[in-house]
């Protein structure tokens, strides 16, 4: 098992990583549909991504372990129970609630981590390559003993802070132990129970990925009164057993807590135990931005799981970054984090974009980061990985800097003719676009006789499109499949256009662009049929459409 | 000779698509492809690109993409390519011979320009707006072996990859690559392509400009 420098097991005061057999299912392939990271195709057996697979898996196992461990291991109570609810998919746990249903009575012998382990390591292993679902695991206290029992719910729902694809490191972070630690002194510092008293208060603790971003501390709704007991310096342990495991979710959500406080008899001290903890996730995003929200969830999770794996001082992104992958980024990773940098004032169509979210401004945003320069986009990837592994509050001032200058040469971009280069990129994802993704039935029927695929024509053209800064040049509104002759055609009335003196405004260029429409858009997206009269057709509305163009361009 | 020695640079394009798991979709030759030499619509054919044209009858990384544009017995691409850039394009763009094809880009060679040996210079031309004409190659091998290396450059994007779009364009974002071929730099030099790079009021001009002295000066080193 790897434990790099820089990282402690989860072992606040009593728990230790424990060794457990992995077991060698085969990886799920991709689970699809839910918004859940999705791999191509499982590694084969042998592979080392196979060996690197079992290893993730290991870990999950020994994490999860490890954080019942951490709770259980205070519980000596016979006839007690803890009752953990995991979601488990593709080997990896992600837990979100846990309770405790019956205090039990007369404490029974002190257990080892080892028989703990022992009772529940296969068990878990076993689960791990089962269908995803959540997993209701029943830890019952006997006098030697806990004894376990599972309950699976395949049909539940997905929650979107959990894994799908296992993490090769167990334990936390040293930089979150410490920040859960400062948390749990804050919670003690907090509460407090009347004299000779029993009390329940809420804590409410705001993680954003592994990150504790918040805490709020509720007291009963009816506090007795009496001299203020204050909690036991032990109890913090106690609370960053209970937090600890709730980490390992991503995105972000808050663990509700219930704990109950007992004056120690004889002492000026409060012991706690926990009642209850539960994740409660934020509000679904907007149907329409359903979509993109769950595809970034996916590659949030995919940067999260490698980060998870290395150290600060090791983490870099293996993954480049796709022009889509960044454009998602930016619309529903930003967007959800309420971001926006002062880009209103300065950038004011890229503001415009973030905020009307939806797949329309992911669109957008790829057309834009495919006309920007390469460095431009790396800036931004390198940017994009600090603030979805440490959080916006990592970027320094230079880095803050850096990326409204940046914002700010992409927002001029959008009134700017377009560079050669930039056109070219352009050109390329239109022609993937429309025949992968708005027409993928078309991409074997429109071919030429030597079977190159038709071109791809920008009803605006590129060379017109810094005229029209909000739209998507190369939305499927604005593309259309051309034969060679017909893109010839239409090219020479475009080529009229281009013979102004001046520059055509916005639109004149509507105009144009549905003359051209009209004249020629029953070929678009259509067969060319070559061996009948359609070139004399094809000349004739050629024809038409010059003459329309000279009366409207008199007419200006 | 046979190809392999004749077109090293070819060997080369297959082994980069092999390495970074570029599909290659190939077809036999057929019989219809001109012999070296021959007259093609009037001009000689370049004798590389006959022995190209000799060992595959399609070399496409794309569907909108052929290094070699179909020439078999059931399709001569070669004669409807250039029947149509006859059609479409102005005269001096009339006189090159297109081979293979990108989207709307064309890779032709420049029969005029052949050197002492008869190797036809290779041209790229992009006929989406105004017509023009960038040099790319002082020969036919020579092509293959600089779009090899650009492919090398971008192969691994993930861009390219998922969406055949890399971050940088050939030939526009690549003079490194071109400055290479000092053959190609010399002609360049001297003026012989300036007649398909430059157009009467051509507002581009200036960018063409630019990008050819950028080959110039990766030519001449720091």
């Amino acid at each position: 098992m790897r434990m790099n420098p820089g990282w402690r097991a989860l072992t606040w005061g009593l728990v230790a990583l424990l060794l457990v057999n992995g077991c060698a299912t085969v990886p799920l392939e991709g689970t699809g549909g839910s918004g859940r990271w999705v791999e191509q195709r499982g590694p084969r057996p042998g592979s080392s991504e196979w060996g690197d697979l079992e290893e993730a898996r290991r870990a999950e196992v020994e994490s999860a372990l490890a954080g019942m461990w951490g709770v259980a291991s205070e519980v000596r109570e016979v006839g007690a129970a803890l009752e953990f609810t995991f979601w488990v998919e593709g080997g990896a746990f992600t837990l979100l609630s846990l309770r405790r249903p019956e205090w039990g009575h007369e404490p029974g012998s002190v257990l080892s981590r080892e028989s703990f382990a022992d009772e529940l390591g296969e068990l878990l292993s076993t689960y791990a390559g089962e269908a995803a679902g959540a997993m209701r695991l029943t830890l019952r206290r006997e006098e030697r003993r806990w004894r376990a029992d599972f309950q699976v719910e395949t049909g539940a729902e997905f929650p979107l802070e959990a894994k799908t694809w296992p993490v090769r490191q167990a334990g936390v972070r040293a930089e979150v132990l410490e920040r859960l630690v400062a948390t749990g002194r804050e919670v003690a510092r907090r509460v407090w129970v009347p004299a000779g008293a029993q009390v329940r208060w809420q804590v409410e603790v705001e993680l954003e990925d592994e990150r504790v971003r918040g805490l709020e501390t509720h007291p009963p709704g009816a506090l007795p009164g009496g001299k203020a007991v204050k909690a036991a310096p032990e109890t913090v342990g106690t609370w960053v057993n209970v937090l600890a495991p709730f980490t390992y979710g991503l995105g972000p959500r808050k663990v509700r807590m219930e704990w109950e406080g007992t004056h120690i008899a004889g002492t000026g001290l409060s012991r706690w135990r926990i009642v209850a903890a539960e994740v409660v996730r934020p509000p679904p995003p907007a149907p329409e931005n359903a979509e993109v929200a769950l595809e970034y969830r996916a590659m949030h999770e995919q940067i999260q799981r490698q980060w998870r794996e290395q150290t600060r001082e090791t983490f870099q992104y293996a993954g480049l970054w796709s022009a889509e992958q960044v454009a998602v980024f930016m619309v529903a990773g930003w967007a959800a984090r309420g971001v926006t940098l002062g880009l209103e004032a300065a950038s004011p169509m890229i503001y415009r974009m973030l905020a009307r979210g939806g797949t329309f401004a992911v669109g957008w945003f790829r057309s834009l980061l495919v006309r920007a320069a390469p460095a431009e986009k790396q800036v931004l990837s390198r940017l994009m990985a600090k603030v979805e592994t440490q959080g916006l509050e990592a970027l320094t001032a230079t880095e803050r800097a850096e990326l409204q200058s940046l914002f700010g040469r992409m927002e001029g971009l959008t009134t700017a003719p377009l560079e050669r280069g930039a056109k070219d990129r352009l050109r390329r994802d239109a022609q993937t676009r429309f025949y992968e993704e708005f027409h993928p039935k078309l991409s074997s029927l429109l071919r030429e006789s030597n079977g190159h695929a038709y071109d791809i024509h920008h009803c605006i053209p590129l060379e017109l499109a810094h005229k029209f800064p909000l739209r998507d040049i190369n939305s499927a509104e604005n593309l259309a499949a051309a034969a060679k002759p017909v893109h010839e055609g239409v090219g020479r009335v475009w080529a009229r256009l281009r013979k102004m003196s001046d520059e055509p405004d916005a639109r004149v260029v509507e105009e144009v662009e549905r003359l051209v429409r009209r004249h020629f858009g029953r070929w678009f997206n259509r067969a060319y049929d070559y061996a009948g009269n359609s070139d004399e057709a094809l000349a004739a509305a050629e024809r038409a459409a010059l003459e329309e163009l000279e009366v409207l361009l008199r007419s200006r | 000779m046979d190809t392999a020695q004749q077109l090293p640079g070819l060997e080369r394009v297959l082994a980069i698509c092999q390495a970074h798991g570029i599909s290659v979709d190939r077809l036999p030759p057929g019989g219809k492809a001109p012999q070296a030499g021959a007259l093609f619509m009037g001009q000689p054919f370049d004798p590389l690109l006959a022995a190209a044209f000799a060992r595959f009858g399609r070399l496409m990384l794309s569907p909108s993409h052929s290094l070699l544009i179909r020439c078999d017995d059931e399709v001569d691409g070669l004669v409807t390519e250039n029947a149509d850039s006859r059609k479409y394009w102005p005269e001096r763009f009339q006189r090159l011979i297109v081979f293979g094809r990108d989207m709307r880009y064309a890779y032709a060679t420049v029969p005029e320009l052949a050197s002492d040996e008869g190797l036809q210079p290779v041209v790229w031309i992009d006929p989406y707006e105004e017509i023009y004409a960038l040099p790319i190659a002082s020969d036919v091998n020579r092509f293959f072996e600089t779009y090899s290396r650009y492919l090398e450059a971008v192969a691994d994007e993930p861009d390219f990859k998922t969406r055949q779009v890399p971050s940088v364009a050939f030939p526009w974002d690549v003079p490194e690559f071109l400055s290479a071929d000092a053959a190609l730099c010399t002609m360049i030099s001297t003026g012989k392509f300036d007649p398909w790079m430059y157009q009467e009021n051509d507002a581009s001009a200036e960018g063409t400009r630019q990008w050819v002295a950028k080959v110039q000066d990766l030519r001449r080193g720091p």
